[in-house]
Formats: C-alpha cells, sequence, structure tokens
C-alpha cells in the first residue's frame, strides 16, 4: 500500500530534555513517514520517547526544558520546525489534530461541549456562531453520539468518558485535517467503549485520514495498525507491518513484549517478563537494549547496532539481522 | 440548573447570609444616609459635646457635640465604596499581572521579582510609604491600599495559573490551535474565579482595615470628614471622659471587616465539594 509521497515525513528527530545540568534525550534519531489512509502505531513503555515525538509534531514540546536538537519534520513537505508560531497555530486543529489519553479532563469543565466544538471550528474556519453550532451537531452525530442535538448543551460532567472522547474526535475532525495524532486515546476507557472508540478512529481511516496512534496496547495494535513502530529508550527498535510483527518480530525487544501478552488457554504460572526495567540513562556505548536482552553477544555491548532493512517497510534495530539486511542509519 | 444549585448552596450558607444581610443593611444605611440620618454629619454643637446616647443622639455626639450616629450613617458613604475602589485597583493590576507571570514564562521572573519586592515590605509599610509619596488624603489612601495589596493578587494567580496550564484541556485547546491569550481569558481566567473571589472578599477584609488605620493615623480623610477610622482618631484623646467618641466608629469597622470575612469563608465553604452542605 506504499503510496507516492507520504503526509508526514520525520527525519532523523533528535530531542533533549536538559534538567539541572543534566541532558536526557528523549528521542534519538527517529525517523519515519505516515502515508494517506495509514494507520501507524507507535509502541514502546512509558518513557521510550512515544508522546514526545507526538509533541514534537505539534510543536508543543515545553522548551525549555526541552530542546529540539535535529532533524526534520515534513508535513506535506513543508518543515514543521521551521514554522512561525502563527503558522504553527494555524496547522495546529487545521490539518493535525491530536487526541488525548484523558477525555474526562480534555474538555474545560466550565463550558457545554457543544460551545468547545464550535470554538475550534471557528479557529480555523470563518463561520458564524450559529453556523459553528450546526457544524458541531453534525459532527457529534459522526461520532456516534444520540441525540446530538440535545447534547451539545450538556457540560463536560454530565457525559462519560466514551462520550467525552467522541467529543474530543468530534473536535479534531471539526476542519477537516489530515492527520490524527492519538495518544494512548482508550487507555481511560473500559474495554467496551475502548473497542467503540477503535472502530471510530478506524473508520476515520476510510476517508483517507491518516493516523498516528500511540499506544502501549498490543491488542489495540493488532487490531487497529498497518504498520508498527517499536520504541525502546528514544529509538526506533523495529519498524514492520503488522502482520509481520505478530508473526515474526524482528528484534529481541519485540519478540520480548509478544511473549509477556497472557493467551486464553495457556496456564503457566507466571507470565513471561523482559528482565531489569527501563533506565534512565542509555548504555554508554553499544544497544540500548544490550542490559536487558537475552540473546546479548560482546558485539551488542560495544557498538550500537544501525536500524537494518530486512526489506521493505521492514527494520530491525539488532546486530543479529547483520546479515539479513542493509544498514539504514548509521550513527 | 448547575448555577441554581451552586446559587442555592451560597444562599443556605449562614456565613455568607450574616455577611451578606450586614453588608447590605451598611449599604442601605450609605445610600440612605441624607434621609435616615437625624442630624446633619457636620453641624457643630458645643454644648452638647461628650453626650452619651440620648433622645435625638441615638450613639451620643462627639468632641464637637455632632452626631456620632448621622457621621457613621455618612460614613458608610466613604469608607464602602473607596474599599471597593481599592479592591478593584489591586485587582486591575493584580490579576493581569498574574495571568501573564503564570502563563509566559520569561514574564514570569520579571514580575515575580517585582512582587517579592511589593511582599517583603509589610503590607501596611508599604502603604505608608506610598501616601507618604503621593500625599495624604483619601483618593491617595485607596490608591496606596490598592497597590499594596496588588502583588498579593499576582501571586495568588500567578500559582492558579502555573496549575491550571497543566490541565490537558488547556494542551487540547493549544492543540487545537488556540492563541496563548484565547487560552488564558477562555480556559484559565474563568477557572481562577471562584478562587479569586474568595480572596477577594477576605483582602476587602484587610482593605477596610488598613484604609481605615491610615485614616486613624491621619493620613486619609482629614479633619472634619465623617470617615470612620478618621473619627475613631479624632475621639481618642477623650477616651478616658467619653469612650463612646471613638467605640462606635470601631465598632462598625470591625462589622464590616467581620463581615466581609465571613462572606470569603462562607464561599470557599460552599464551593469545597469536602465540606457537606448545610453545617457551619
Amino acid at each position: 500500500m506504499e503510496q507516492s509521497a507520504p503526509v508526514l515525513r520525520i527525519d532523523g528527530l533528535r530531542v533533549d530534555f536538559r534538567m539541572r545540568g543534566r541532558t536526557n534525550r528523549a528521542v534519538d534519531g527517529v525517523s519515519f513517514a505516515l502515508n494517506k489512509g495509514e494507520i501507524l502505531c507507535i509502541v514502546g513503555e512509558s518513557g521510550s520517547g512515544k508522546s514526545v515525538t507526538a509533541l514534537s509534531i505539534m510543536g508543543l514540546l515545553n522548551v525549555p526544558p526541552a530542546e529540539i536538537v535535529s532533524g526534520e519534520i515534513l508535513y506535506k513537505g513543508m518543515d514543521l520546525l521551521k514554522c512561525g508560531e502563527k503558522e504553527m497555530r494555524q496547522i495546529r486543529g487545521g490539518q493535525i489534530a491530536m487526541i488525548f489519553q484523558e477525555p474526562m479532563t480534555s474538555l474545560n469543565p466550565l463550558y457545554p461541549v457543544g460551545k468547545q466544538i464550535a470554538e475550534a471550528i471557528r479557529l480555523h474556519k470563518h463561520v458564524n456562531a450559529k453556523e459553528a453550532q450546526t457544524l458541531a451537531v453534525e459532527l457529534l452525530k459522526k461520532v456516534g453520539i444520540p441525540s446530538p442535538e440535545r447534547r451539545i448543551h450538556d457540560y463536560p460532567h454530565q457525559m462519560s468518558g466514551g462520550m467525552l472522547q467522541r467529543v474530543m474526535i468530534a473536535m479534531a475532525l471539526s476542519c477537516g485535517g489530515q492527520v490524527l495524532i492519538a495518544d494512548e486515546p482508550t487507555t481511560a476507557l473500559d474495554v467496551t467503549i475502548q473497542a467503540q472508540i477503535l472502530d471510530l478512529i478506524a473508520g476515520l481511516k476510510e476517508e483517507s485520514m491518516s493516523i498516528l496512534l500511540i499506544t502501549h496496547d498490543l491488542g489495540v495494535v493488532a487490531e487497529m495498525a498497518d504498520n508498527v513502530i517499536v520504541m525502546y529508550m528514544g529509538q526506533i527498535m523495529e519498524k514492520a507491518r503488522v502482520d509481520e510483527l505478530f508473526d515474526s518480530p524482528a528484534h529481541p525487544y519485540t519478540e520480548g513484549l509478544l511473549k509477556s501478552i497472557p493467551r486464553l488457554g495457556q496456564n503457566e504460572e507466571r507470565l513471561h517478563v523482559i528482565p531489569g526495567s527501563i533506565s534512565d540513562d542509555a548504555p554508554e556505548k553499544g544497544c540500548r537494549f544490550y542490559p536487558r536482552c537475552e540473546y546479548a553477544t560482546e558485539k551488542c555491548a560495544v557498538s550500537v547496532p544501525p536500524l537494518f532493512r530486512l526489506a521493505k517497510g521492514r527494520l530491525s534495530r539488532c546486530w543479529l539481522r547483520e546479515n539479513e539486511g542493509v544498514a539504514e542509519d548509521e550513527q | 440548573m448547575r448555577r441554581d444549585g451552586l446559587f442555592m448552596k451560597l444562599l443556605r450558607n449562614r456565613k455568607i447570609m450574616a455577611g451578606v444581610t450586614i453588608l447590605l443593611l451598611f449599604t442601605l444605611c450609605g445610600i440612605f444616609a441624607p434621609l435616615l440620618a437625624p442630624h446633619d454629619p457636620y453641624e457643630v454643637n458645643p454644648s452638647i459635646a461628650y453626650q452619651f446616647p440620648l433622645a435625638g443622639y441615638p450613639l451620643g455626639t462627639d468632641e464637637f457635640g455632632r452626631c456620632i450616629f448621622s457621621r457613621i450613617l455618612y460614613g458608610a458613604r466613604l469608607t464602602l465604596p473607596l474599599s471597593l475602589l481599592s479592591l478593584a485597583i489591586a485587582m486591575v493590576i493584580g490579576i493581569p499581572a498574574g495571568l501573564l507571570s503564570g502563563y509566559y514564562k520569561p514574564l514570569d521572573g520579571v514580575i515575580m521579582r517585582l512582587t517579592d519586592l511589593f511582599l517583603a515590605f509589610p503590607g501596611m509599610l508599604l502603604a505608608i510609604a506610598i501616601v507618604a509619596i503621593l500625599g495624604s488624603g483619601v483618593y491617595n489612601v485607596t490608591i496606596a491600599v490598592g497597590l499594596g495589596t496588588a502583588p498579593v493578587f499576582a501571586r495568588l494567580v500567578r500559582g492558579e495559573v502555573l496549575s491550571l496550564k497543566q490541565m490537558p484541556y488547556v494542551e487540547a485547546a493549544k492543540t487545537s490551535g488556540a492563541s496563548g491569550w484565547r487560552i488564558i481569558l477562555l480556559h484559565i481566567l474563568p477557572n481562577c474565579l471562584s478562587t479569586i473571589a474568595v480572596f477577594a472578599a477576605m483582602q476587602m477584609a484587610w482593605i477596610i482595615m488598613s484604609m481605615s488605620t491610615l485614616s486613624f493615623l491621619g493620613m486619609g480623610a482629614q479633619a472634619p470628614s465623617a470617615e470612620w477610622g478618621a473619627m475613631a482618631s479624632g475621639g481618642k484623646n477623650y477616651i478616658g471622659r467619653a469612650l463612646h467618641i471613638s467605640a462606635f466608629p470601631v465598632v462598625f469597622i470591625f462589622l464590616s471587616v467581620l463581615s466581609f470575612n465571613m462572606l470569603g469563608n462562607g464561599i470557599r465553604d460552599a464551593l469545597d465539594p469536602r465540606i457537606s452542605d448545610g453545617n457551619l
């Protein structure tokens, strides 16, 4: 499903956080492309740089302490990192929209939801308050809220988490943006509501929206993704099509993650765990995952593996795959 | 519906009701002073000076034989509006400074060092210093107390903004392309309002105190003027002979301070869900 020009392309993004004289690299050389009508999932544990990547795209990192050291974020060929605040405001919401993990607190408790959607519309479209209100009703209908004409007058506390996430999605859709960044959109919701919200997001793909879905739930990945990026400590460890990733993971970290999923009918005493835990400091040299890897060799301890291109759209940052592909990026 | 609920909750609070009742009474006294006052507040009558309450003079007479009750009624016309004006000055300067300081990090250092500078002096001393620069007089005292209170508001609002800025809905507003100003006015300020309301009521008590104190010290309202602080000051030399000359104005200062304090406390309790309804 490769298409000519990707909607969003990130190239060699590096983000540092400076705190009290210490520098932590939260994102280290991340590159990927998001195509039209694609759902790209980024998975990784907390602190792997998923959300920082998303906030970099939106230009919403707090600078300082964060600093984008290098890299390009190209939206339809335009480098967002070089855009001024005013241009970025047009892009946020107008072209690239974002939804968050906590729908309960993502809306201002003081205003009815309809008013908040209408405000978002009027930031980017020249319509009057009444037209915006009508558009808000249509949007709520589209995201599956029953009797939207009445519901637009509800305050956020009168709605459930699932409904609020629908409202957030309606706001994200309000200006006909092309890209939706969803940062763990279902984490705070219970399972049945999760499925409904995911269905809704999957439906947007049919309208050729491109979706960047950030999650740590591999179940969500399996259900939603076209392509998957696995991140660990700020680096891409593996990129693959979703079926390939689950059938034959090409990186020990991915393998470890897949093994940790509990399966029905499997009666083991304990679940598999990846030994150790993610640490604050990257190893000074060698592979980031080396200290926790069961296949670690001496080489892994000394030099950082590049991303090896195993096939089209299939990358792995592991020395074990050295002979199967060509190095994509050298560090 | 939600609004009615909150309004009813405020009405049901006894502290609020007590505070509001007294203040309403004082306000009416001020407005209808010419109708209610039995005498001209400035009419001097040496033959009946230092009188304790007697017929026609409900609160007695002062050292010049003026009707204290009439003077107190007219005094409400000075004290309450000027205190409100002072509060307005404090809020008009303090709230925007706090909003800017909390929201825009580069401004934070400058504005907060300035407030530090003001807050380093005790409030009263600061007000006295400002009056010394501006000269004495009721309006200058009003300005001085207002300026002295502004940094406290800046501090309070800044703190609120710093925490509200972290709310996901502010982040969400940014991702939908809202500008800084829009976020401050539409999302942050309205969410600080309840805190500001409580604080303003409490500050009113302090402002009335300070203004009366400054008048008592002779920096505010001048001699014949029927201002409560100045009246207390006028009677201070005769405390041994005629305590009531100072005492009655002080009681009114005390009551207005008390009622603003109760109002502030009451609003805070009513807005705080942890304190259950009805009691207190």
